[in-house]
């Protein structure tokens, strides 16, 4: 084995979307570099142009059918500020209330139905079995509880936008409909049973970080700058805030308005992928990677804004050390978190009189022919900036999602593992599991990130200096 | 936990596809179709959705029988194909926001030790490209697929034994 070879895993299977792993090894059959490919494309931003600019909420969001809230509100408050409005009281805490449900249902699907066949049945269990179906046969209460709080979630969002997914709630300038009063009264009784399960989810992910404390440590785990939006007392704001990045020492870089994105963040091409590569300006690429989604968000966080997930993230605090925050399973374990903060703050949302206003929208014409919405995605930032014409017909828009903001850092996970399970050619069992599961710590969303379409099991490819064929190893 | 009252269904007919992609809009025309002819009936729940996901399992479990009609690209001998689904322990390595039916009834089995009588009622398309609307084709397809399925569940509530249920199951007459 002395020529330099090429692997390649294709496709990736429980994350969303598809995509491809490309391992390139050296003379000596040791890993030189990985490049996980987006293979897919679909060209929102260009084929948007043109169209009014109210249209781009019911537009965008169907980029995504995990994350359309997440797409709808971005771009609404994009359209708000080209309108240059302050939407009613109502209206936003409505709009935040959406986006909770969005979180939960999102964060729920994840933890329990993608990320659980890994941590439950374990890395080196048989693929076949390592999936939900392997987890309902092992552990049938738990799967039931991640469906009814995945549930929950959903019905949140029905009860605002008419629909679990797609719905049709946020606009220029607020939102559609009210919050009825009793369908108010009846979110609130779903409480209780949420926040057990996530307790649940909770317990679970700290115990399990605890007992593989060698594996957190090691697996695909480096220092990085996080990002995230934070409120004034600098807690993590899924719907609006400062845009706050700190090194790998949690210590603040920069924090700005997000509206400047511009000014910090710009994006990198490569030839192989048709998902960009953002990076923090004033590092460069790829040096300026960062990372967002839960792990960037409570790292990049002083506190959180609710009292229980205040008192978890002090626990994961006291456990994420001496480099420990890099962890990139500890995605898993913020993602609980997180959970636990949503459904506290969508409890405090129906809890408060004001969100069965009926004043909900506000009316105008164009005020500006630009507008940045920025909020946070259960993955992590999500930018829409859009540039309109006198009549507000788009002329441009740039779409930065979480995926996108994690690809240098997704890459270099799938290295750090490959660096691992990869020696003088020969590839240790268990690698192909350890890579998937590396990327599906970022729950990526390849859909979303190439605003893009596609497909993923697992192939790997090993080629010859000449870029040659020599060995293929495959999952269907 | 649901804000969702868990109400008592015995019949489920779900139809599922994009309407934004004209053909595969077929199942959710059926049951705008259906609501004028069974919306009133009690014990029966319509429903339109873009796919079948696995929470549908959660509200699926005091069903006794689930129809579920897509759009198929598959020619048809009658432009359209009743056929029973089994249950399939199985789910898509890609994700899990969306199922085959096999899968969701393998799911509800699974799940809550449950197996309602479940049928796909397949209807051929033939315009899958982007916009709105059935072509006239497919509607004329979608239109009998309604009719049968409100046929079955009459019959359901007047007799639940007939054997003509099959007859139409098996796509015999």
């Amino acid at each position: 084995m002395a020529e330099p070879r090429k692997i390649t895993i294709n496709p990736v299977s429980r994350v969303e979307g598809h995509g491809k792993v490309v391992i390139h090894l050296d003379a000596s059959g040791e890993v030189e570099g990985a490049q996980f490919h987006v293979t897919q494309f679909r060209g929102y931003e260009r084929f948007c142009e043109g169209r009014p600019f109210e249209e781009m909420p019911v537009i965008t969001q169907r980029i995504c059918g995990i994350c359309p809230v997440s797409h709808q509100l971005a771009s609404a408050k994009a359209c708000d500020a080209i309108l240059g409005v302050e939407i009613p009281e109502t209206a936003k805490l409505l709009r935040e209330l959406e986006h909770m449900g969005q979180f939960i249902q999102s964060h729920a699907l994840h933890f329990f139905y993608l990320a659980s066949p890994d941590l439950l049945l374990g890395w080196d269990s048989d693929p076949a079995k390592r999936n939900v179906v392997g987890v309902i046969g092992a552990f049938p209460d738990l799967a039931k509880k991640g469906i009814r709080l995945r549930k929950f979630g959903q019905d949140i969002i029905k009860a605002l936008g008419g629909k679990k997914i797609h719905p049709a709630f946020a606009v220029p300038g607020g939102v559609m409909n009210p919050l009825a009063k009793e369908d108010r009264d009846s979110l609130l009784t779903g409480f209780e049973e949420a926040f057990e399960t996530a307790r649940i989810g909770l317990d679970f992910i700290k115990d399990w970080v605890e007992k593989n404390l060698e594996e957190v440590r090691r697996f695909a785990t480096y220092p990085s700058n996080y990002a995230g939006l934070v409120d004034e007392k600098g807690c993590p704001n899924m719907y609006e805030g400062k845009f706050r990045v700190v090194g790998p020492d949690r210590k603040v870089l920069a924090e700005f308005d997000p509206s400047r994105y511009l000014d910090f963040i710009a994006e990198h091409v490569e030839p192989w992928s048709y998902l960009k590569f953002p990076f923090f300006k004033p590092q460069g690429y790829p040096e300026g990677c960062y990372r967002v989604g839960p792990l960037g968000r409570l790292n990049a966080a002083d506190a959180m804004s609710t009292p229980k997930a205040d008192q978890a993230l002090r626990a994961y605090r006291s456990l994420a050390r001496e480099g420990l925050e890099g962890g990139t399973l500890m995605y898993h374990y913020t993602r609980m978190i997180e959970l636990l903060n949503c459904l506290e703050r969508a409890q405090t949302l129906l809890k408060d009189a004001r969100i069965c206003g009926k004043e909900i929208r506000i009316t105008a014409d164009p005020a500006r022919e630009e507008g940045v919405g920025v909020i946070e995605a259960p993955r992590g930032t999500l930018i829409h900036h859009y540039q309109v014409d006198k009549h507000g017909a788009i002329r441009k828009v740039n779409l930065i999602v979480a995926t996108g903001h994690n690809n240098i850092a997704m890459n270099r996970s799938v290295e750090l593992v490959a660096k691992e399970y990869i020696h003088r050619g020969e590839v240790r069992e268990g690698f192909l599991n350890r890579v998937e599961g590396a990327i599906r710590c970022y729950d990526p969303c390849l859909s979303c990130s190439t605003h893009a379409l596609g497909q993923m099991p697992l192939l790997v490819q090993i080629f010859d200096p000449g870029q040659q064929l020599v060995t293929e190893l495959k999952r269907d | 936990m649901s804000a969702e009252k868990s109400e008592s269904f015995s019949i489920w007919i779900i139809g599922y596809g994009n309407p934004h992609r004209r053909d595969d809009g077929i199942g959710p025309y059926v049951v705008e179709q259906l609501s004028r002819d069974l919306g009133r009936e009690t014990g029966i729940a319509l429903r339109s959705l873009h796919q079948l996901d696995p929470v549908l399992a959660e509200e699926l479990q005091g069903a006794e029988v689930v129809i579920l009609v897509d759009a198929t690209v598959k020619p048809l001998e009658r432009g359209l194909l009743w056929t029973r689904v089994q249950p399939e322990q199985q789910v898509s390595p890609y994700g899990m926001h969306h199922l085959k039916p096999s899968m969701l009834a393998g799911l509800l089995e699974s799940l809550y030790q449950r197996s309602p009588t479940t049928w796909l009622v397949s209807v051929e398309g033939n315009d899958f490209g982007f916009g709105e609307g059935l072509s006239l084709e497919a509607q004329e397809k979608a239109e009998r697929a309604s009719s049968e399925i409100v046929q079955f569940c009459l019959r359901e509530f007047i007799d639940k034994g007939q054997g003509s249920i099959n007859d139409v199951a098996d796509g015999s007459r």
